[in-house]
C-alpha cells in the first residue's frame, strides 16, 4: 500500500468514526438532556461522512450535487447564528452557555464553506477509486488561479481553531481544590471550577472538531 | 477521608460538616492564552501545518529522500556530506514509513505544544528534531557552502524553530521583562540573539554567490518554477528588476538587516517598535519574493520556510505596554502561586 493511499485510507477511518462519534453525541444529549450546539454536531456528521467520500471513492454515500447543497445549506446557516449570536451577545460576547466565542461559529462557517469549496473543485470522477483520482483533478481544476490561496486560507482558519481547541482542553479537567475546614486545617477534593461541566463531553467535542480540521487541511493542501 | 461535597457548577463548594467553611483556599483554573501563549500557539500551528505538508504526495516518493534531501549535501563538508547523503538514501529507501513518521511526529510536536499539559514535553522534543533535520534535511542551512541567502531562508528555517521553542520556552526566570523573548534567557542575552540573527543574515547576504550580479535574479527566478501563475508573474517581474543589480541590492539588505539588528538596543521603546515593525515587513518581503512562501503551493513544500518563523521571532521582541505587561506578569505569577 503507498504511503499517501495509506494516509487517505487512515482519515477516511478518523472522519467515519469522528461522525459516528458526533451522531451519538447528538443521541446521548438528547436522552440525558445535556446541553451541546445540535447544528454542530449535525455539520461534523455531514462533513465527517463527505470527507471520508472523498478520501476514498469507495465510501462514497451521496452525489457531490446532493453534498454541495447540504454544504451550502449548512454555511448560509452559520452565517445566520453568526448574525443572531452578534447581535445578541455583541463580537466579543460570549454565548449564555459561557463556553462559546463568535469565533466558534464563524469557524463552522470556514468549515462549511471548505467543504462547498472542495465538492465544485473537484471534477466528475472518472471511475477510479481513491485520493489520486479525486485529488488530482482538483489539482487541475484549481490550479494556476485564485483557488489555490484560498485553499491555504482556508488551511490556515483550520489550523488555528485546531490548535485553539487543543489550547482549551485543559479549561475542561478536574482540579484539586484545597477547601480550608475549621478545626482541622484544610482538605483536598477533586471537584471543577468552570460552569461548562455539564456540557456533554467537552474534552471529546474539541477533540472531534481537532481530529475534522487537521483532515480538512491535509484535503485542501492536495487540493491546491 | 472528607465529607465534603460539590455544590454545583460554579466552583461554590460546600461542606456537610457543621462549622465547616465553603470558601475554596485555592484553585487552578483555565486562564486566556497571555502573548506568550498566543506565540506559541502561532508555533503550534506552524508545526501543524508542517505535518500536513508533509503528507503530500511527493514526500511519501523515494525522491524526496534520494534527490530533495540528499541534494542539500552538496558544498558541504566532506562529513556533513557523507551523513546528508546516507540519511537520504535510507529515507528514499524506506520513503512511506520513514515519511509516515516524520508526519506523525510534527503533528505531534504541534498538537503537544498547543496542548497545556504537555507544552514542556513538546517544545523540548521540538529542538531535537529540529536540530536533527537543519543537519540531515536541510544540510545545517547551507551555511557552511558559501551560498546560503537570507532570500531562500537561511539560515534554515527549521533552526528557527528551534530558536523559537528556546525563546517561548514557559519559563518567568525573567518575569519583570517587557517583552516575551527576554522572560526566559534575560533582556540584555535575548537582544544579543536578534543582532547575531540579523546581522548575521545581512553578512550571509554578502557572500559572493548571493552578491554576483545576476545572483539575486536567478534564485527567484529559479523559485517561480512550479507555482501559482498569479505568483510566478511577481517572481517574474522582481527578477527582472534585481537583473544586474545583485551587488547594490545585496548591499542594500544588509545594511537594513544590521540596522534592524542593532536597533533592539535602541534605549527608547518608539525606536525598539519601529525596528521590529522593519524585521516583521522585511520578513514578509523575504517570504513573498525570496521564498515564494517556501513553495507551499508548487507542491513540494515541506514548511512554509522562515519567512513566517521570522515574523513570529519578532513578535516576541515586541515591546509590551506597562499595562499588558502587569497582566501577564500577575497571571504568571498566579499560575506559579497555585
Amino acid at each position: 500500500m503507498g504511503g499517501t493511499t495509506f494516509v487517505s485510507d487512515s482519515f477516511a477511518v478518523v472522519m467515519l468514526a469522528t461522525a459516528a462519534y458526533c451522531l451519538a453525541r447528538l443521541v446521548a444529549a438528547r436522552r440525558w438532556k445535556r446541553p451541546m450546539h445540535n447544528d454542530i454536531n449535525v455539520g461534523h456528521v455531514a462533513m465527517g461522512i463527505a470527507m471520508a467520500g472523498m478520501l476514498d471513492l469507495s465510501l462514497r454515500t451521496l452525489p457531490a450535487v446532493v453534498w454541495e447543497a447540504v454544504f451550502a445549506a449548512l454555511t448560509a446557516w452559520f452565517a445566520i447564528r453568526i448574525g443572531t449570536f452578534v447581535s445578541r451577545n455583541g463580537l466579543w460576547g460570549w454565548d449564555d452557555d459561557h463556553m462559546h466565542h463568535v469565533s466558534h461559529f464563524a469557524t463552522h462557517l470556514v468549515m462549511g464553506g471548505a467543504m462547498l469549496f472542495m465538492f465544485l473543485a473537484q471534477p466528475a470522477p472518472a471511475g477510479a477509486a481513491g485520493l489520486g483520482s479525486v485529488m488530482g483533478g482538483m489539482s487541475a481544476a484549481t490550479a494556476g488561479g485564485g483557488g489555490a490561496a484560498l485553499a491555504y486560507l482556508f488551511v490556515f482558519v483550520l489550523l488555528v481553531s485546531a490548535v485553539w481547541h487543543a489550547d482549551g482542553l485543559s479549561r475542561f479537567g478536574p482540579v484539586a481544590l484545597s477547601v480550608p475546614v475549621s478545626g482541622s486545617g484544610t482538605i483536598s477534593v477533586m471537584g471543577d471550577t468552570c460552569p461548562e461541566r455539564r456540557w456533554l463531553a467537552p474534552r471529546l467535542e474539541a477533540g472531534s472538531h481537532i481530529a475534522m480540521c487537521v483532515t480538512m487541511g491535509y484535503m485542501l493542501i492536495l487540493l491546491r | 477521608m472528607s465529607d465534603a461535597t460539590v455544590s454545583g457548577l460554579t466552583g461554590t463548594w460546600t461542606e456537610n460538616r457543621v462549622g465547616a467553611t465553603t470558601r475554596p483556599a485555592s484553585t487552578t483554573t483555565w486562564r486566556l492564552p497571555d502573548a506568550r501563549r498566543c506565540l506559541q500557539l502561532a508555533l503550534a500551528a506552524t508545526w501543524l501545518l508542517d505535518g500536513v505538508l508533509q503528507m503530500q504526495p511527493y514526500m511519501f516518493s523515494r525522491a524526496f529522500g534520494r534527490l530533495m534531501l540528499a541534494s542539500t549535501a552538496s558544498g558541504n563538508p566532506s562529513v556533513v556530506a557523507h551523513s546528508i547523503a546516507w540519511a537520504g538514501r535510507e529515507i528514499g529507501a524506506h520513503a512511506d514509513a520513514a515519511n509516515a513518521l516524520f508526519c506523525i511526529i510534527q503533528i505531534a510536536i504541534g498538537l503537544g505544544i498547543a496542548g497545556r499539559p504537555t507544552l514542556r514535553a513538546a517544545l523540548g522534543f521540538s529542538i531535537v528534531w529540529s536540530l536533527s533535520v537543519w543537519w540531515f534535511g536541510e544540510g545545517l542551512g547551507a551555511l557552511l557552502t558559501g551560498t546560503a541567502s537570507p532570500l531562500m531562508g537561511a539560515p534554515g528555517a527549521v533552526v528557527l524553530y528551534a530558536l523559537l521553542a528556546v525563546l517561548l520556552w514557559p519559563s518567568e526566570r525573567h518575569r519583570s521583562e517587557t517583552f516575551v523573548a527576554a522572560r526566559v534567557v534575560g533582556a540584555r542575552a535575548a537582544r544579543v540573539v536578534w543582532m547575531i540573527l540579523w546581522v548575521g543574515l545581512g553578512l550571509l547576504g554578502l557572500q559572493a554567490a548571493n552578491r554576483a550580479p545576476d545572483a539575486l535574479s536567478e534564485m527567484i527566478t529559479r523559485m517561480a518554477s512550479g507555482e501559482p501563475r498569479w505568483l510566478a508573474v511577481l517572481d517574474a517581474r522582481m527578477a527582472g528588476e534585481l537583473m544586474g543589480r545583485g551587488l547594490g541590492v545585496s548591499i542594500l539588505l544588509a545594511v537594513i538587516m544590521t540596522l534592524v539588528g542593532v536597533g533592539i538596543f535602541a534605549p527608547s521603546r518608539w525606536a525598539k517598535s519601529a525596528t521590529v515593525i522593519c524585521a516583521g515587513f522585511l520578513a514578509i518581503a523575504i517570504w513573498v519574493v525570496g521564498e515564494a512562501f517556501g513553495g507551499i503551493f508548487s507542491g513540494s513544500g515541506t514548511d512554509p520556510n522562515s519567512g513566517p518563523l521570522l515574523v513570529l521571532i519578532a513578535l516576541a521582541y515586541w515591546p509590551l505596554s506597562q499595562s499588558l505587561s502587569a497582566r501577564d506578569q500577575a497571571q504568571a505569577a498566579s499560575a506559579e502561586g497555585d
